[in-house]
C-alpha cells in the first residue's frame, strides 16, 4: 500500500533566493544554520528544550558547532551528530532524523559554503546555503533510505522504488514517479530515460524554479532535493532520488508518507554570484585573524559567559521585585535581589527601534576594520526588546532605510575575530517575511 | 557653609595639539606654568599631596604613572595618586584635592591632567578612543564614542524636533572662541555652511560636531583657604562639587536623552556651595560631541528639556550672551587630551574670574561652573567657582 505523506508544511526562510547581488561577509555554516532553524520556528515548528533532542548535520562544519549550536538554539549540549557532506551525508543523516532512538523530535540541518578563493576570514562565498528540516517522531512513521549494496542493484530508479517500498508491480501501475534531478548535478543514473515493463513512463523532472542559475554548495544540493521529494511527496506521488555519483556510494531516498509523519523543512540560502562585492580580487591576501585582533579586549572567557544573552537575549526576571535585568548580572539591577533570579528569554524578533546611526568608515572600532574595508558603512541601533531592557545591535548589511519607532527581527551573524577565534551575536535585521 | 574652602592660587596649561612635545615634556611644562602663577610664589615643597588624572592612552606607562608627577614636578616623595575615570579623569582628581582641602588632611596640593595621544598611529589610536565605553555590549555591536553620541543625537533631534543646526552652531560658536585661545588646538572659525557639510561621522554627527585627538597637559595649585592671601590677592574659591555615575553602556540607562550621572553632580555642587544656578557667569561644559554641549546645558539646569539648541541657536551661550559656554572653545575647538581635559576647563575658570583671559575675556565674571563627562555619561562631575 503506497501512502502519502499526509503534511509535510515546507516553510521558506528568510527570501535571498534568487538574487544574485546578496553577500553576507559575516554568514557562515553556523549562523546559516541558525538562520534556517529560527525561520522554522517563525513557521510554527515546535523546537525546543526538552523536546528537541538530536541534530544531524549534513556539510562542513567548524569543530565550534558541537556547542555553539545548541547553545544558539537553546536546546540540549551534546546532541549534535555530524555527518560528512553532500549526498554521502544526507544518506547517515536521513535515516538518523528519521528513526530517532527516543522520543523526541530531530533537526536534519545541511549547511555549507562554496568559499571561492576570494574568500578572506570574512566568507565571500561563491554559494551558502542551509536547510532545516524537523522530524517529528510519530510511530508508524518512515521516510525510506534505500541504499544499493554491492551487487544488488538496478540502478534503475523505478526498480529501486518498488523495491524500496516493497511494492509490487501492480500497486505502482498507474502512479507517476518522479525523478528529481537538480541541474548542473551530474546524476549519470538519471539518463535512464523510457519506461520501465509494468510501469508507466518515469518523467524527468527538474527541480522547481528557483534552482535555476544557482549552484548550491555540494551538502545542499542535496538537501534541496530532499526537499523537493518532500514536496512531491505530498502530491501524493512516489518521489525518487537517487544519488549516484562516481566516487561515493549511492543512495536513494524515497519518501511516502505512513500516517501523521509530518515534515517541515526551512532553508536559508545565498546564491552563487559574480564574485564579492568591494574590492576583494583573486590573489589578494586574506587579512591575518591575529592582525585584527587589536581592540577593546574581550576574554574569550567572557565571551562565551555571556552568549546565553548576546546568542539568545537570556534575561532574569526578579522573583521579588518583578523587574527584568540585562545583561544578567547575577542579581537584580533595580533591588539587588540575587536569590529569585528566573531566567527568561526575551523577544529577538518585533524589537522597536529607539535611536539609530550609522558608522561611516574611520568611526568605526578597530575590530571592524576588515569588515569596513570589504562593505563599508554599517549602522548600529538601539532597540527595546521589552519594557525594560535595550539592546544596542549592529544591522546586518548595508545601512537600511529605518527610523525611530520601525521593527527589527535579529539574526546571530560573526561580529569579528579576535585571537584566531570568530566572535559571534545577535544582528539586527529589516523583519523576517512572514 | 562653615566647612573649610579649596583656594585656587595657581593654574597652567600648555598648548593642545598635535604637538612634538613628549608626556614628560607637557607634565614638566603644565607644572612649572602652575607654579609660575602663583603671584607671590611657592615653594615646590611646600605642596604635600599631589593627584595626577590620565587615561594612560597608547599604553605609554599604564601603570604606576603617578611617579611621572612625582618626578616633573620637583615634588619627590609626596604621595600621588593616579585618578581615572576616563574623559573625566581630572575633574575627579580635582574633586579628591578638593575634598583633601576641606577635610583638613591636606593643606597644598596639586593637580595635574595629562593626555599624549597623538605619539600613536592612527590605528591604535582608535583603539584607544573606544576602550572607555562598554567593551562588552556597545563595542560588540560597533560603536566607538562618536556612534554612541550619535544615538543619543538621532533620539534628541526626534524627540524635541530640533533643528541640525543647532549641533553645528556649537562647533561654529566653539571655534570662534578658540580661535582666541592662543593654547587651542584649532585657532580658526568655521562657518555654519562647512560645520553642516563636514564629512559625516556617524549620522547625525559630521566632523564638525567631534571634537579632535590632541596632546596636552594642565595643572592646578589648591590651597586651604585660609592661606589663600598669602599667595594671591585674588584667588578663585571652590564653592562646590559634585559627582555622579551611571551605566557604562548607554543601552542600560534610563533616558537616552540626559545624563542622569551629569544631573546628580549639579545637583550636589549647587546644594554645596549654596548659591543659585542664576548666579552663575558662565559654563564649561565637556562637549566631546556637540550634541553633548545641548544635553549638558539641559542637565546642568541651565534649559529645560530639548531647549538648549534654541537657546544656542539665539547666540545666549556666546561669550557676548546671557549665558557664556565654553568660552575657551570647548573640547571642541580646544582640544581633548583626555586626562588634561578637566584641568583645562578649571584652567580657563581662572583666568576668566581673575580678568586674564586676554581676547576672550569676559564681562566681569564671578561665578563659573565646570563639568566633565568620562565617556558617554558614566561618569561626570561638576564644579562651582566664585571668584575671590
Amino acid at each position: 500500500m503506497v501512502r502519502k505523506l499526509s503534511r509535510g508544511a515546507i516553510i521558506r526562510g528568510s527570501g535571498r533566493r534568487g538574487s544574485l547581488d546578496v553577500e553576507n561577509v559575516d554568514e557562515d555554516q553556523l549562523t546559516l544554520a541558525v538562520a534556517a532553524v529560527e525561520a522554522l520556528r517563525r513557521g510554527g515548528a515546535g523546537i525546543g528544550r526538552p523536546g528537541t533532542d538530536r541534530i544531524e548535520l549534513v556539510g562542513a562544519f567548524p569543530e565550534l558547532v558541537h556547542w555553539a549550536l545548541p547553545e544558539a538554539l537553546g536546546l540540549s549540549p551534546g546532541i549534535v551528530h555530524h555527518h560528512s557532506a553532500g549526498r554521502v551525508g544526507l544518506a547517515s543523516a536521513v535515516p538518523a532524523a528519521s528513526a530517532p532512538d527516543s522520543q523526541g523530535s530531530s533537526l536534519l540541518i545541511a549547511a555549507d559554503l562554496n568559499l571561492s578563493s576570494k574568500s578572506g576570514p570574512h566568507n565571500a562565498a561563491d554559494g551558502a546555503a542551509a536547510l532545516a528540516f524537523l522530524f517529528e517522531e510519530t510511530p508508524g512513521a518512515t521516510l525510506r533510505v534505500w541504499r544499493p549494496s554491492a551487487g544488488t542493484t538496478s540502478a534503475d530508479p523505478h526498480e529501486a522504488a518498488r523495491i524500496s517500498l516493497g511494492a509490487t508491480e501492480e500497486q505502482l501501475r498507474g502512479l507517476p514517479i518522479h525523478v528529481l534531478q537538480a541541474p548542473g548535478i551530474p546524476m549519470e543514473v538519471l539518463r535512464v530515460k523510457g519506461s520501465h515493463p509494468g510501469s508507466s513512463p518515469l518523467e524527468l523532472e527538474t527541480l522547481p524554479d528557483s534552482y535555476e542559475g544557482v549552484g548550491f554548495p555540494q551538502s545542499v544540493g542535496p538537501a534541496m532535493e530532499l526537499r523537493a521529494l518532500c514536496e512531491a511527496a505530498q502530491r501524493g506521488e512516489i518521489a525518487v532520488l537517487a544519488t549516484p555519483t562516481p566516487n561515493a556510494p549511492a543512495a536513494l531516498f524515497v519518501a511516502t508518507s505512513d500516517g501523521e509523519t509530518r515534515w517541515r523543512g526551512a532553508w536559508k540560502g545565498r546564491p552563487h554570484s559574480e564574485g564579492p562585492k568591494g574590492s576583494r580580487e583573486p590573489g589578494v591576501e586574506p587579512p591575518d585573524l591575529a592582525a585584527v585582533s587589536e581592540g577593546a579586549y574581550v576574554p574569550y572567557a567572557r565571551y562565551r559567559e555571556n552568549l546565553p544573552g548576546r546568542w539568545r537575549l537570556a534575561a532574569d526576571r526578579c522573583g521579588a521585585c518583578g523587574h527584568f535585568t540585562f545583561p544578567r548580572r547575577a542579581r537584580c539591577r533595580h533591588c539587588a535581589a540575587s536569590d529569585r533570579l528566573e531566567a527568561v528569554e526575551l523577544p529577538r524578533e518585533g524589537l522597536i527601534v529607539e535611536a539609530v546611526t550609522k558608522v561611516h568608515p574611520g568611526a568605526q572600532p578597530t575590530e571592524f576594520d576588515p569588515y569596513v574595508e570589504s562593505e563599508g558603512s554599517y549602522s548600529v541601533v538601539l532597540a527595546r526588546a521589552g519594557p525594560e531592557v535595550r539592546l544596542t545591535l549592529q544591522f546586518a548589511g548595508p545601512p537600511p532605510e529605518i527610523a525611530i519607532g520601525d521593527r527589527v527581527d535579529t539574526e546571530l551573524r560573526r561580529l569579528y575575530a579576535m585571537e584566531g577565534e570568530w566572535r559571534y551575536g545577535l544582528k539586527a535585521t529589516l523583519p523576517h517575511a512572514e | 557653609m562653615s566647612h573649610r574652602r579649596a583656594a585656587l592660587v595657581g593654574a597652567g596649561h600648555t598648548r593642545f595639539g598635535a604637538l612634538d612635545e613628549g608626556p614628560r615634556k607637557l607634565l614638566r611644562d603644565a607644572v612649572d606654568r602652575a607654579f609660575e602663577s602663583v603671584d607671590r610664589g611657592m615653594p615646590r615643597g611646600q605642596v604635600d599631596e599631589a593627584f595626577l588624572a590620565s587615561l594612560g592612552f597608547s599604553g605609554w606607562q599604564l601603570g604606576n604613572a603617578s611617579a611621572l608627577l612625582a618626578e616633573e614636578a620637583g615634588t619627590h616623595q609626596i604621595p600621588v595618586t593616579r585618578v581615572e575615570n576616563a574623559c573625566a579623569s581630572s575633574g575627579f582628581a580635582l574633586r579628591a584635592a578638593v575634598r583633601a582641602i576641606e577635610s583638613g588632611q591636606c593643606d597644598r596640593v596639586l593637580v595635574a591632567g595629562l593626555e599624549k595621544m597623538t605619539d600613536a598611529p592612527s590605528r591604535r589610536r582608535r583603539y584607544w578612543l573606544g576602550v572607555s565605553g562598554d567593551t562588552e555590549w556597545e563595542r560588540l555591536a560597533g560603536l566607538t564614542f562618536a556612534g554612541v553620541y550619535a544615538l543619543m543625537a538621532s533620539r534628541y533631534l526626534h524627540d524635541y524636533s530640533a533643528p541640525r543646526e543647532a549641533l553645528a552652531e556649537v562647533a561654529v560658536k566653539n571655534h570662534e572662541n578658540g580661535a582666541l585661545n592662543p593654547n587651542a588646538h584649532f585657532q580658526k572659525p568655521v562657518s555654519r555652511e562647512k560645520a553642516l557639510s563636514a564629512p559625516m561621522v556617524a549620522d547625525p554627527l559630521r566632523l564638525m560636531d567631534c571634537c579632535p585627538v590632541s596632546d596636552g597637559a594642565a595643572a592646578l595649585l589648591l590651597v586651604g583657604e585660609e592661606h589663600a592671601r598669602s599667595y594671591t590677592d585674588s584667588p578663585v574659591f571652590v564653592a562646590g562639587t559634585g559627582a555622579g555615575s551611571d551605566s557604562l553602556a548607554l543601552q542600560d540607562r534610563e533616558s537616552l536623552v540626559h545624563l542622569a550621572a551629569t544631573r546628580r553632580a549639579a545637583d550636589e555642587a549647587f546644594r554645596h556651595a549654596g548659591f543659585e544656578r542664576k548666579a552663575v557667569s558662565f559654563l564649561e561644559v565637556h562637549d566631546c560631541f556637540t550634541i553633548a554641549e545641548l544635553l549638558a546645558i539641559e542637565d546642568l539646569g541651565f534649559a529645560k528639556a530639548g531647549q538648549a539648541g534654541r537657546l544656542t541657536l539665539s547666540g545666549a551661550t556666546r561669550r557676548d550672551g546671557s549665558l557664556p559656554v565654553n568660552p575657551d572653545g570647548g573640547l571642541k575647538a580646544k582640544g581633548h587630551p583626555i586626562g588634561a581635559t578637566g584641568a583645562s576647563q578649571v584652567y580657563e575658570v581662572f583666568l576668566q574670574l581673575r580678568g586674564q583671559a586676554g581676547a576672550r575675556q569676559l564681562k566681569s565674571p564671578t561665578k563659573a561652573l565646570t563639568h566633565n563627562v568620562g565617556g558617554s555619561g558614566a561618569s561626570a562631575t561638576v564644579t562651582l567657582f566664585t571668584a575671590g
